[in-house]
């Protein structure tokens, strides 16, 4: 379960999030859309403890970030935007190292990684130094590695781009699964098809400020009109902007 | 150790084990080059020391000897407290790089990791980076030392121990102070470390005026009078509250076969050191996260509109360009002058080079000898050029690297890719030209030397200035490394080093054609034919070496970058 209570973050002068509460539960899928600069990586750089939020809370799995960071680490994972690997490692050292981190004794590392080995189609070249990975290859790679200890929240920024559609489908019912199986998953992305598609509900953050929050269903009404997820979004942080 | 640690040392040893085994990708030649000019250098530097010790003994030895080994204690004293303060910067800035910037380090954080061991972590791999150089220098010194003074066999053990703990005691402080200045000083950490090592540089610079001052005073005494003054002035670098000197007098007593002052003396390092890695734990339980938290929140700021307009002028002023390459060179002026740790580097080093040719007529060098004034004006070209063959090694060559990811934006410029190196030559060139020629012909004036001795030094570095920046732009295009964005690593692949040694030696090569003819025939001759016909040879020869110095790495760097595909 993700707990997000009255976060704010401020960059000197700008604030980048302002005030924001959230809580997804358990097994739900959850989207995070927003136009660029709208808060969306802070969000999730606060929620992973890469940043520390001036106010409020965040708790993971009821483990607070900021005062028990490792317990509330070892029940996330999270695949950034870009994804990193070491690129004197091979595919596979990368997923042990990662399985090690998050102590999975080797029968079971080994378990998951041909598992998810075969699932994400990284047999061809998991034992190759990641140095001549493609873009797509690291972004399998990586997200094999989140997957790793079958973490209880996933937090995913973008985890489409650079995918073939085959591994598109792949990444889709994994998390789809995940989810299912009762963890949590917080995907940020702009590609509102997939949102639309996926996620049971759907937040949406402009200037910092959580401008909406519900079901496609529920963004729909808010934007005044049975549109699709793009016309909701576009109305919704475009109305914003006029406020402001 | 702690389990954190260790998984994260195992990882960095797989990495370097698959490293090395890639290596047999490389050409076999590479590698063989490489070692053997490492060992060129290496036992330069050994014979270079035994020369300096043999030196000392002819003329110190004797009924002198109390005085040689007065000079020997101070001479290393001042030599290892220079080089733990360099270190310390150095491990410092290395150190910010690695705990608050690096892609690796934000992936670490984001993981059940505890934040100590990541930086514990982060800290041994900067030892590495920063300490190749401390030992490859020091290695030949103590190997020196141990044969010339016939030490005994524990002298080499003893060395080592306290070479290593020196260089961890290092780490360690500039690892404390970086994590300091991140946590608690509002600006950027960046401009703070900065701030520092303008800082020391000023306290080294007064030190060495006070030295100067006390020099001149002696000067009319008796020469053994102003060494005795001088070495007094020298003593603070021995005080018994310095590690820097326990580690020198460490190793004079291993030496001397002083076990029991051997011992003591590498106790207490090692006790500090032990002490320090406490104090370095603690605080980054208390401060790390915190500070790399401050450090990603900090908003970035452009420059003053009067320094923005300094750019625009200085665009306007570049001659016959045409409008890209301008734009490519303000371009790597502004990264450079934005980066407050490259900039300060280069003005601490020429800073505290100009203040020395400043106070040269306090030394009353000008009122010298002309064999002393030609020696010295010699040394000053030598001191300038080889400072500037470090600097382009280490800013110029990784200049194209650095454009790594960002490459996409100049490769699909509508410009020749030639126009893109020809801009780092040409940056390169203005910014090293400008410094050194306003040195050196400061330092001629300062001696007093007459105008054909300045135009001579003139035109020498200028054919430096092209020939390094060209050296380094030709080499860096040749071996670009466009997936590594930290410009340490860059430069200590294969092409920095050749750089590096291509560019020592082609000063050298300069210096031995147009500096070595007039400095050593000038001594002799007053001008006239005589001088012009032990000048012109050399000035023409080097004219010769500068112009393929300048032509062929631009032309092959220029082929190789033609064809780069990224």
């Amino acid at each position: 379960m993700i707990e997000i209570e009255k976060v704010t973050k401020s960059f000197g002068p700008k604030r980048a999030v302002n005030a924001l509460s959230l809580t997804i539960s358990p097994g739900e899928f959850f989207a995070f859309l927003g136009p660029n600069g709208a808060g969306k990586t802070t969000t999730i750089k606060m929620m992973v403890g890469l940043l520390r939020p001036d106010d409020g809370a965040i708790r993971l799995c009821g483990h607070d970030i900021r005062t028990d960071p490792v317990a509330a680490k070892a029940c996330i994972s999270y695949v950034p935007d870009e994804p990193y690997l070491y690129d004197k490692l091979t595919g596979r050292e990368f997923l042990e190292f990662v399985g090690r981190m998050y102590r999975l004794d080797r029968a079971r590392r080994d378990r998951r990684i041909a598992d998810l080995a075969d699932r994400l189609a990284l047999n061809d070249f998991l034992d190759d130094l990641a140095e001549g990975y493609s873009h797509g290859m690291k972004q399998r790679v990586v997200i094999a590695g989140a997957l790793l200890h079958e973490p209880r929240i996933l937090v995913v920024d973008e985890p489409m781009v650079g995918l073939d559609p085959r591994s598109v489908r792949v990444v889709k019912d994994i998390l789809r699964e995940l989810s299912r199986a009762g963890a949590s998953v917080f995907m940020s992305t702009h590609t509102l098809a997939v949102a639309e598609e996926m996620a049971a509900r759907i937040g949406i953050i402009h200037h910092g400020d959580l401008a909406a929050l519900g079901t496609l269903d529920d963004l729909r009404r808010a934007a005044g009109g049975e549109t699709g997820l793009e016309d909701s979004f576009l109305r919704i942080t475009s109305d914003e902007e006029e406020a402001s | 150790m702690r389990p954190g640690i260790l998984l994260l040392l195992s990882l960095r040893n797989r990495a370097a084990w698959n490293a090395v085994c890639d290596l047999r990708r490389h050409s076999r030649t590479k590698i063989v080059v490489i070692l053997l000019f490492a060992l060129a250098l290496w036992l330069g530097l050994y014979w270079i020391f035994m020369d300096g010790f043999r030196f000392m003994d002819r003329g110190l030895g004797g009924t002198l000897e109390g005085l040689r080994t007065y000079i020997l204690d101070v001479g290393l004293a001042v030599f290892f407290l220079s080089l733990f303060v360099m270190l310390a910067i150095s491990n410092g800035i290395i150190a910010y790089g690695a705990l608050f910037r690096s892609e690796e380090t934000a992936f670490l954080l984001a993981r059940p990791l505890r934040a100590p061991d990541i930086f514990a972590y982060k800290m041994l791999e900067g030892i590495l980076f920063s300490s190749w150089a401390f030992f490859f220098l020091v290695f030949p010194l103590v190997a020196a030392l141990g044969i010339y003074d016939r030490a005994p066999w524990y002298y080499y053990p003893g060395a080592l121990l306290l070479m290593g703990g020196f260089a961890l005691l290092a780490a360690a402080a500039g690892g404390i102070a970086t994590l300091l200045v991140g946590r608690f000083l509002t600006r950027s950490p960046r401009r703070v470390l900065a701030l520092l090592i303008l800082i020391v540089s000023l306290v080294a610079i007064v030190w060495a005026l006070n030295l100067i001052g006390s020099y001149r005073a002696s000067l009319d005494r008796s020469g053994e009078v102003w060494m005795q003054r001088v070495l007094g002035k020298l003593g603070l670098s021995r005080s018994p509250l310095l590690p820097s000197y326990w580690v020198s007098d460490g190793l004079l007593a291993f030496a001397r076969g002083e076990l029991a002052r051997a011992a003591y003396r590498l106790e207490l390092l090692g006790a500090t050191v032990l002490f320090a890695g406490m104090v370095a734990v603690h605080a980054a339980r208390r401060f790390y996260l915190p500070a790399y938290h401050r450090a990603q929140a900090l908003g970035r700021r452009r420059g003053t509109r009067a320094v923005e307009g300094g750019y625009a002028l200085m665009e306007r002023a570049l001659p016959g360009m045409s409008d890209d390459l301008r734009a490519l060179i303000v371009k790597d002026v502004k990264s450079f002058l934005r980066d407050p740790v490259q900039w300060s580097q280069v003005l601490v080093f020429f800073g505290l080079l100009g203040v020395y040719f400043i106070n040269m007529r306090n030394l009353r060098y000008d009122l010298d000898q002309p064999f002393w004034k030609h020696l010295i004006s010699l040394l000053n070209v030598i001191a300038t050029s080889l400072t500037l063959s470090t600097f382009t090694s280490r800013f110029i060559f990784p200049l194209l690297s650095l454009e790594g990811r960002k490459f996409w934006i100049l490769g699909l410029l509508p410009i020749a890719r030639r126009n893109i190196l020809y801009s780092k030559f040409w940056f390169a060139f203005g910014g090293s030209f400008l410094v050194s020629e306003s040195l050196i012909l400061l330092s001629d004036a300062m001696l007093g030397l007459p105008g054909p001795v300045m135009a001579l030094h003139a035109v020498m570095m200028l054919f430096v200035c092209a020939g390094l920046s060209a050296l380094a732009v030709g080499t860096g295009a040749l071996y670009p490394d466009l997936r590594e964005d930290n410009p340490s690593r860059i430069v200590s692949g294969f092409g920095g080093t050749l750089n590096l040694v291509l560019s020592v030696l082609y000063v050298t090569l300069i210096i031995a054609f147009m500096a070595v003819p007039y400095h050593v025939t000038g001594m002799s001759f007053s001008g006239g034919e005589g001088l012009r016909a032990a000048v012109l040879p050399g000035v023409a020869a080097a004219a010769l070496v500068g112009l393929c110095a300048v032509i062929l790495p631009l032309r092959l760097g220029v082929r190789a970058f033609e064809k780069l595909e990224v």
